[in-house]
């Protein structure tokens, strides 16, 4: 029994590298699996109609700035493969034989849009000869970006060990991880499934059981950011996001025979995110009878993004390949990116900087919340899980070779 | 109404690609490690990440040019990145028949697929940006087929050889958007018969060729105001590969490839136009108008619009130089680091026939387009862009997987 216990549990913890955007901490998501690979595909929805604003305050709209109620409502089918091997075994490599190793690819499809006032706002074409909010389209639905994560076991995962290995009572991985940013991207729609920015991530896991049947999982990552050439939404979108810090703790025990309850909290801290030449906003100051208004040029800065979660875990091992998870993650605290825009006034309206007769005069700012990364929603995600195991055994086989 | 201030943004984000170009080339042809030799019966896998940084480009004369230079700043760059899927079969479906040659010859059978991300720097991304154009392109590229059967193995003391025969099938499912000034799809089908054949001389150096006869589909919606060709020219690929078994384990391989267009590309649809007035340094600077023209020593504000076409140019070709080395770790997975160096290449380019039209100021700050004509039919340089008709003239480095998921 304790060799099945330990297989599931190695097993099921392949479902914590699925979501690179981590959408949930699933429990025992730092434990060193049995070699092989495993699938994990999953359904995630959530309504994404409110936010954290600035001063952490709860708002009902995903975007206040815009007035009224705006929501970006998501729903993602996610998929990821994961191997779990030595590496070099034979060797005598240093560090590299001596232990087991793992790598992930993610992907994922996103149906998402925009509904409400930004909608709404995207939509009016009776601004677009005015102002520069022309040509502005909603729709972002596509495939996501592509994630790739390599990990080494410092701690917990000798590689002489994981042909016989039945459990892994405490464990240390350490993991680096990347963004390539394939998905679609609509830069005039306010969000889209892709990112159109890579990004570069490191990590360390620690696992621990400290009896039969619990596990406790903490983990810290740093995330940096490349710049996203096409900032989208008339750059309302950072152009150049703040790097990230990420904190997650998950505490799980056995319910019954082959059923788990998890509980686990997350923390995301990001560094200020940069608006390079903001085109427009949704709220521009009123023009005069004869004036325009036009954003001034310049590098704008919010103070910092944040995200706390919580969330509770129902895991049922459905066979020994076959894993089923309901997770429900609940925001509770955070932080989204907001900045002033200070505005033009141009005389006569319409004018361009340098026309004949055409002058501009400082016109006060606006207040603009910064889009896609720079949102923290206060809304519930659900996501459903399964996980497939293809069969445990050494990742890179080999006919004739020497072990 | 950005997209029109085009005109004097056009020049420089013209310049821009040709991302695609190395990527579809390696995608069919750029031949590998024992590319053609034949495989045993089985099923293989296998990921191929291609990176670059394009600075360079060649214009029709052979000349390599900076991208935007020099209307925009410096350091513009096309930043790209492709992964490229493929999944092969190779086994005999006739082999209980009596189908002649096929039941003795195992065939083979790939499928290709592609994700990119193709984006301009911010220099031209600003420039594409103000008037519309969407400065790049990412997600699903086309989608490639291909199945051929082995000839028969030879030898002849060190020397053992076979050759093959296959056709591939480009599917333009790839995303396109005719704002972009950079698409991961190409919006035209494709079909590719080719030859090539596979040796080996001592065991130790193999050699991969191929040559490949490109039949490319007409484009119905050109993107990037008409500048990419509706007609695509048919191409000639010719590709070989020698690599050195230094061990079981590693191989050290240099490549040499050559495309060449096969007549030249055809521009039916190019719309050059702007709906706010250029100055006349931008008209006649920017759109490569002749400086003698009376119009560029105005202090004036003018429209351009562009007559359709057609337009040729001169044809494309390119000329690339790789070297890469292998790690085949036990019998089951291969890694793979290229460098992939352009040597040589002739890009697309065309003379659009602009009409030039004075700017009337409507009194409220603005320009409304007259009915006047300055000058009509002036000549205006403009690239051909995307992968039928730019160049690169910057390396790329590949990194590439195989695995076999089912081992034969």
């Amino acid at each position: 029994m304790s060799r099945v216990i330990a297989t599931l549990f190695l097993f099921v913890t392949c479902a914590a590298q699925a979501q690179a955007q981590d959408a949930v901490p699933q429990f025992a998501r730092y434990m060193p699996l049995y070699p092989g690979m495993y699938f994990n595909g999953g359904y995630l929805q959530d309504a994404r109609d409110g936010v954290f604003d600035q001063q952490g305050i709860k708002r009902d709209s995903a975007v206040p700035s815009a007035g009224g109620q705006t929501a970006f409502p998501e729903k993602t089918l996610l998929g990821a493969f994961s191997w779990h091997f030595p590496l070099f075994e034979s060797y005598g490599l240093p560090f590299v034989s001596s232990r087991t190793h793992f790598a992930r690819v993610g992907f994922s499809y996103t149906d998402t849009r925009t509904d409400g006032e930004l909608g709404r706002f995207a939509a009016d074409r009776s601004d677009d000869a005015s102002t520069e909010a022309d040509r502005l389209e909603n729709e972002g639905s596509g495939n996501g970006d592509l994630t790739l994560e390599f990990g080494s076991y410092l701690v917990g995962s000798p590689a002489s060990q994981w042909r016989e290995r039945r459990s892994a009572p405490f464990a240390i991985v350490a993991t680096t991880a990347g963004n390539l940013p394939y998905g679609a991207y609509n830069r005039d729609a306010p969000i889209s499934a892709g990112s159109n920015t890579a990004w570069a991530q490191g990590r360390i896991g620690a696992h621990w059981q400290p009896w039969a049947g619990a596990f406790v999982d903490l983990g810290v990552a740093w995330r940096e950011y490349f710049q996203n050439y096409d900032a989208a939404f008339g750059r309302q979108m950072p152009t150049q996001q703040g790097d990230d810090r990420f904190v997650d703790l998950s505490l799980a025990h056995r319910a019954a025979n082959g059923l788990y309850l998890a509980a686990f909290a997350t923390r995301r801290e990001g560094e200020p995110n940069m608006y390079e030449n903001p085109r427009f906003a949704p709220n521009p100051p009123a023009p005069g009878a004869t004036t325009s208004m036009v954003p001034a040029s310049g590098n704008y800065f919010d103070q910092g993004t944040s995200l706390d979660t919580v969330g509770v875990s129902l895991n049922w091992f459905v066979t020994q390949r076959w894993l089923a998870a309901l997770h429900f993650v609940k925001p509770v605290a955070g932080q989204s990116g907001e900045f002033d825009l200070p505005y033009n006034e141009h005389t006569p309206a319409g004018c361009k900087v340098g026309a004949p007769n055409c002058t501009t005069a400082p016109a006060g700012s606006v207040h603009v919340d910064g889009l896609g990364p720079a949102r923290s929603y206060s809304s519930g995600r659900l996501l459903l899980l399964v996980t497939h195991n293809f069969g445990l055994g050494d990742t890179f086989t080999c006919t004739g070779c020497e072990r | 109404m950005h997209r029109l201030r085009t005109v004097r943004r056009t020049f420089c984000t013209a310049a821009l690609l040709l991302l695609a170009a190395p990527a579809h080339a390696g995608i069919v042809f750029t031949p590998h490690l024992s590319e053609y030799g034949r495989l045993p019966p089985g099923q293989y896998t296998e990921a191929t990440l291609i990176l670059t940084e394009i600075e360079h480009i060649y214009d029709e004369n052979g000349d390599k040019i900076q991208i935007g230079q020099p209307f925009v700043s410096a350091g513009a760059s096309t930043d790209a990145s492709l992964a490229l899927l493929k999944y092969l079969w190779v086994g005999n479906v006739f082999r209980d028949t009596s189908v002649w040659y096929l039941k003795d010859h195992p065939q083979f059978c790939r499928v290709i697929g592609v994700l990119g991300y193709q984006q301009n720097t911010e220099q031209v991304g600003d420039r594409t940006r103000v008037f519309g154009a969407k400065a790049g392109g990412n997600g699903p590229g086309d989608a490639f087929g291909l199945c051929g059967v082995y000839g028969d193995e030879h030898r002849f003391g060190p020397l053992q050889f076979n050759g093959l025969l296959a056709t591939t099938v480009k599917a333009p499912v790839g995303r396109y958007d005719t704002d972009a000034v950079l698409n991961i799809g190409t919006n035209y089908w494709s079909v590719i018969p080719q030859f090539a054949f596979h040796s080996k001389l001592w065991g130790r150096l193999w050699i991969d060729g191929t040559f490949a006869y490109q039949f490319n589909g007409d484009n119905d919606k050109p993107s990037f105001l008409g500048l990419t060709p509706t007609d695509i020219a048919n191409w000639r690929n010719y590709e070989v590969n020698v690599a050195w078994k230094f061990t079981e384990h590693w191989f050290f391989d240099v490549g040499y490839g050559y495309r060449e267009s096969v007549g030249p590309n055809r521009y039916e649809k190019v719309n050059i136009s702007n709906e706010e007035p250029v100055n006349a340094e931008d008209n006649c600077i920017l759109l490569g108008i002749d400086r003698n023209g009376p119009e560029c020593n105005s202090t004036n504000r003018f429209f351009v619009q562009s007559k359709p076409g057609p337009y040729e140019d001169k044809g494309i070709d390119g000329t690339l130089l790789t070297a890469g080395i292998y790690y085949i770790y036990r019998t089951s997975s291969v890694f793979q680091i290229r460098v992939a160096q352009p040597i040589a290449g002739h890009g697309s380019q065309i003379t659009a026939l602009l009409d030039v039209y004075n700017a009337v100021p409507d009194n409220n700050g603005g320009y409304t387009r007259g009915n006047t004509t300055v000058a009509v039919d002036r000549p205006s340089k403009q690239y051909g862009v995307q992968e039928a008709a730019a160049v690169s003239a910057s390396p790329f480095l590949e990194l590439r997987f195989v695995y076999l998921f089912w081992a034969p």
